[in-house]
């Protein structure tokens, strides 16, 4: 019996020790499986940083709003009146310079490096006619050339007055027209024109037509007056607001190209042209004494370089960025 | 029978150290992992991206519809603070009464996220001060961070609490908090709008 106990005691001491073993060998095992799960973390937590597509985000935003910034300081420029191309070039470039050292001190703080500067400008023109009177040059003349070797139009709308307009008996082909005395906005290249003439046919309604170099009138876009006027957007090719597919003939003709109003005074109503060439001539007058067409000298667009430094990134861009409502 | 008392007691102990040592090592193995909703651990980090490509997309919003711009001129000039914000002159909710407080409620406030906004101007002499729209309170480790730059024109003019224009422009404000950067040309200042967003 005696012995019996013995042999428990001597057992019971044994599983002590087992359990003591026991609980360091599964702390080591929590230890290790806390490791190998933090190695995985760790992993998985590199692999889906997005550092990188951060940095591009970032970039790319930083292009959009100093071409904003850019733009409006163009904008401001163009809209405040006809100073020299000269002025108007530093005063944007001095706001360009201002507006890349305020962000480079935001930026900074992020350890990101930016700048922007001004690289050209494009001098262009703004030839406007604001109040209605007949589309002669501003000495009256009825046959003129507003626009000279213009590589873009940004913007060409019109808003003619229908009861102005000539009602053509004969309108089956070009010449007829030019005979009748239609008015007609002559585009020209040298070798290949577009004549878009505009008439009116019955009592309120507006026909625009083109003919090519041949003399082949399109079918014609008809467009019923409203209030007496009808509008004709030239860039975006639309009469009376709608879509006119016969002026997508005047996106085939190759720039530089003339623009020239022919039988002008017989059509009255109000435009406006911006082209990206500094033509101001004899035919225009000047916005300050009130005379009307007048041109205008505006900046068409300006050329920035943007670079954008990260410790991951260096971007580095050229854009161009419009000076108004165009492309 | 003595003998056998006292190693009893012994067992106890062993035990007792064993059940320690098992629960803390549970215990290390829990904090070395740490996945709790407000630690700053992998778990979080998807939830992190998606929230900071939403603030993103917020601001490129906000700005792409020029409702930052409305926010920041919304100073009520003779008390020196935000309309309608507290008596500090800054929000302490994620969200108050303009376009873009708006969308924060909206994206942040009703789901469970609480935003700082702070906007960060440079002064004339060249000092980079930040003014506080939003002040919720200390973000998390998990929270994210984004910014969009705003130019201030000599001709932007404060909003009145409905938001409607007033008569008076950036430049003749007398509490706005930033200054004119470029006194003799139309721009006023460049600010940077900073957004932190964490979930609660």
């Amino acid at each position: 019996m005696a012995s019996l106990i013995e042999h428990w005691t001597a057992r019971r001491g044994d599983r002590g020790q087992l359990m003591l073993v026991t609980a360091f060998a599964l702390a080591a095992l929590f230890i290790l499986l806390a490791l190998v799960l933090n190695a995985v973390i760790y992993t998985e937590n590199f692999a889906t940083r997005e550092s990188a597509g951060v940095d591009t985000i970032d970039a790319s935003r930083y292009e959009y709003v100093a071409s904003e910034a850019v733009g409006t300081a163009v904008e401001n420029e163009n809209a405040a009146g006809n100073s020299s191309y000269e002025t108007m070039y530093d005063t944007v470039s001095r706001q360009t310079v201002i507006w890349s050292i305020l962000t480079a001190r935001h930026r900074a703080t992020d350890a990101r490096a930016v700048s922007v500067g001004l690289l050209s400008t494009t001098n262009g023109t703004r030839i406007v006619q604001n109040n209605s009177r007949p589309m002669t040059n501003v000495s009256n003349a009825s046959d003129w050339r507003l626009v000279r070797d213009a590589t873009a139009v940004g913007s060409f709308t019109m808003t003619v007055n229908q009861s102005s307009l000539v009602t053509p008996t004969n309108t089956t082909n070009a010449g007829e027209l030019v005979d009748e005395g239609v008015y007609t906005v002559v585009f020209d290249n040298g070798t290949d024109v577009r004549q878009v003439f505009v008439y009116a046919t019955g009592t309120n309604n507006v026909t625009v037509r083109v003919a090519n170099s041949s003399g082949v009138l399109s079918p014609g876009c008809h467009a019923s007056a409203t209030g007496g006027t009808v509008t004709i957007d030239f860039v975006t090719r639309t009469v009376g607001g709608d879509h006119c597919s016969d002026l997508d003939a005047l996106r085939t003709l190759d720039s530089p190209y003339n623009i020239s109003y022919r039988d002008g005074a017989n059509a009255s109503g109000t435009y406006a042209v911006v082209t990206n060439r500094p033509a101001i001539d004899a035919d225009l007058g000047d916005p300050d004494d009130g005379s009307s067409p007048y041109g205008e000298r505006i900046l068409y667009d300006a050329t920035i370089e943007v670079r954008y430094v990260s410790p991951t990134l260096t971007y580095e861009n050229v854009i161009r960025v419009p000076g108004g409502d165009w492309a | 029978m003595v003998r056998q008392d006292q190693r009893g007691q012994a067992f106890t102990l062993e035990g007792f150290v064993a059940a320690l040592l098992v629960l803390s090592s549970v215990l290390f193995v829990l904090n070395v992992t740490a996945v709790t909703p407000l630690s700053a651990s992998a778990s979080s980090q998807h939830v992190e991206n998606q929230q900071r490509s939403v603030t993103t997309s917020l601001l490129d919003a906000a700005a792409a519809n020029d409702s930052i711009k409305p926010t920041l001129l919304a100073w009520n000039d003779s008390l020196g603070g935000f309309h309608g914000a507290s008596e500090k002159g800054y929000y302490l909710t994620c969200g108050f009464d303009t376009t873009f407080g708006k969308l924060l409620t909206r994206l942040f406030e009703d789901n469970g996220a609480a935003c700082n906004i702070n906007v960060r101007y440079v002064t004339s002499t060249g000092d980079l001060r930040s003014e506080r729209l939003v002040y919720v309170g200390e973000p998390t480790d998990n929270a994210v961070r984004a910014t969009a730059i705003v130019t201030l024109y000599d001709t932007d003019v404060l909003r009145s609490a409905n938001g409607a224009a007033t008569n008076t422009t950036v430049e003749n404000a007398s509490t706005f908090y930033a200054s004119d950067a470029a006194p003799d040309e139309p721009m006023y200042n460049v600010v940077e709008v900073e957004v932190i967003v964490w979930r609660l």
